[in-house]
């Protein structure tokens, strides 16, 4: 965990938390619905170290393309992303973010097209 | 007669056929009058002073063929939506107004998270729903799709005095506000708070379709946020079929009442084609939308992307002078702003019975209109500039 002050509301990140305006997470995990792909990733990680999703101080996590092939990703305030390939994984694969996520930023986040890509079902990617 | 070759009446605003000579008369209210061209680079002459029109952004009122029924801007509950969320604050400091529109969009993106919907089922039904829903995801963070984040936005826009319409793609429902800087139809999706461009254009639905039946969707891109962000070549392939709701008045009719009608293109990319979704397709027969007998088919692209908040400027000669008369077509009209050399503007609450006498200077002059909106929106301008002789 941060060291980001919690908010009295502030619930743990295991599950999909039901987040309400007020509520300041320090983490929170976000499922890839099928797959991911890489060009939004990288997006995804270069529009959240601008500072355009709300206020991040880390992103972690592994997902799969739909060709199967894994990869890890890692960010840090302050740094540059790295994706690079790893392990092969069952499911979709997460990404955990950290900061001082509050309502709009979770919700951005969490409607980000990077987490809806699904075969039959996709906009972009 | 197509209505390229008639002559419009600048006073009633009818279709007539154009006769010989300079004069014209209108078959219906039978006023006379000598029309002077608007195009770039006509020549005419006003009491022997030879002229020519040097620059012409004349936006055409052309007829529609399909109604729409608006919003009306004055809505109490619209009203009652500025203030309780305050959404003058979403918008504030920004000047452009299609960055405001991406403003509205990202506040609506970051409303409440993509879901099922969580209200009692049939939800659209409630005049208050845009209230309830962000109420209940404030409150108890609750998620609702694609559709209700689309009808928010559509009702969100009216609170701005933009005009929107709800668009469904298929299996995705997006919307669409009517872009006075662009002076297009722009679509909108507030669930992955994106928009789709070409060459930094962004799209219509109706364009997206095309650039995918027409090459794959090759040059489109999937922009996102406030900050446009390109997020790399779009996937348009859900285009291919879409409806447009022809109403926006959501706060007295649902959408999907089955009373307002639904606009459908119907052209050579899709003749004798079938959309099906769902049972249809299981079933093999059936058509979505089709089937329940609302839908218009159109194949103009005009008609499919009918431009609104046009201001039409008609030159017309008079006892050896020049004058301008007006048509607009802009929902929820407010007043009709004009100015000549770039003077003061002049408020005409009667656009119809608004004139203006243009009197030429030597060199260059320009007369300017446009129509503002009862929210205060101006639409696109118009702009008519004419060179004359001492």
């Amino acid at each position: 965990m941060s060291g980001t002050r919690q908010s009295p509301r502030c619930v743990p990140t295991d599950k999909d938390p039901v987040v309400v305006a007020g509520d300041i997470l320090p983490e929170l995990r976000v499922q890839f619905w099928d797959f991911m792909s890489l060009p939004l990733l990288r997006e995804f990680l270069h529009i959240a170290s601008r500072g355009d999703l709300g206020k991040i101080d880390s992103i972690t996590g592994v997902g799969r393309t739909d060709n199967g092939r894994a990869y890890s990703f890692r960010w840090k305030r302050g740094g540059h992303a790295l994706v690079r390939k790893s392990a092969p994984i069952q499911n979709a694969g997460h990404a955990r973010i950290a900061g001082r996520l509050d309502f709009e930023t979770i919700n951005r986040i969490r409607n980000f097209p990077l987490f809806h890509l699904r075969p039959e079902f996709r906009y972009v990617g | 007669m197509s209505v390229a070759t008639q002559v419009k009446c600048p006073f009633c605003y009818a279709y007539g056929p154009a006769r010989r000579g300079p004069e014209q008369e209108c078959d219906d209210c039978l006023r006379r009058w000598t029309p002077v061209p608007t195009r770039e680079g006509a020549a005419f002459s006003i009491s022997g002073r030879p002229c020519r029109v040097t620059a012409a952004v004349n936006n055409t009122v052309l007829p529609p063929r399909h109604g729409f029924a608006h919003e009306s801007f004055r809505h109490p509950d619209l009203a009652r939506l500025r203030r309780k969320y305050r959404l003058g604050r979403i918008a504030s400091g920004i000047n452009a107004e299609f960055d405001r529109q991406l403003a509205l969009r990202d506040w609506v993106c970051a409303a409440w998270a993509a879901g099922q919907p969580s209200v009692p089922f049939p939800p659209l039904v409630h005049e208050d729903h845009v209230d309830r829903m962000l109420t209940l995801a404030r409150r108890e963070g609750r998620a609702y799709f694609c559709t209700y984040k689309a009808m928010a936005s559509v009702e969100l826009a009216s609170a701005f005095g933009w005009t929107a319409r709800l668009v469904n793609i298929m299996k995705h429902m997006v919307h669409e506000i009517w872009s006075n800087d662009y002076n297009k139809w722009v679509l909108h999706d507030s669930l992955y708070n994106m928009h789709y461009e070409r060459d930094h254009l962004p799209l219509s639905a109706r364009e997206i379709r095309e650039e995918h039946h027409r090459n794959g969707a090759r040059g489109v891109r999937a922009v996102w946020g406030r900050g446009r962000r390109d997020l790399g070549p779009a996937h348009c392939a859900d285009f291919a079929w879409y409806v447009v709701y022809m109403h926006n008045n959501f706060f007295d009719f649902p959408p999907g009442d089955h009373i307002h009608p639904l606009l459908m293109p119907r052209d050579r990319w899709n003749r004798n084609g079938h959309w099906r979704q769902g049972v249809q397709i299981t079933r093999r027969r059936g058509d979505k939308y089709l089937c329940k007998g609302m839908v218009v088919e159109e194949s103009d692209p005009r008609q499919l992307d009918y431009k609104i908040n046009q201001t039409e400027v008609f030159l017309l000669q008079r006892e050896g002078a020049l004058w301008a008369r007006f048509q607009h077509n802009m929902p929820n009209y407010g007043a009709l702003m004009t100015r000549t050399d770039g003077h003061a503007w002049t408020t005409h609450r009667n656009c119809r019975k608004a004139e203006v006498l243009w009197p030429l200077r030597a060199g260059t002059s320009t007369l300017e209109a446009r129509c503002v909106n009862s929210a205060g929106v101006p639409g696109p301008l118009s702009v008519i500039a004419v060179r004359s002789a001492r």
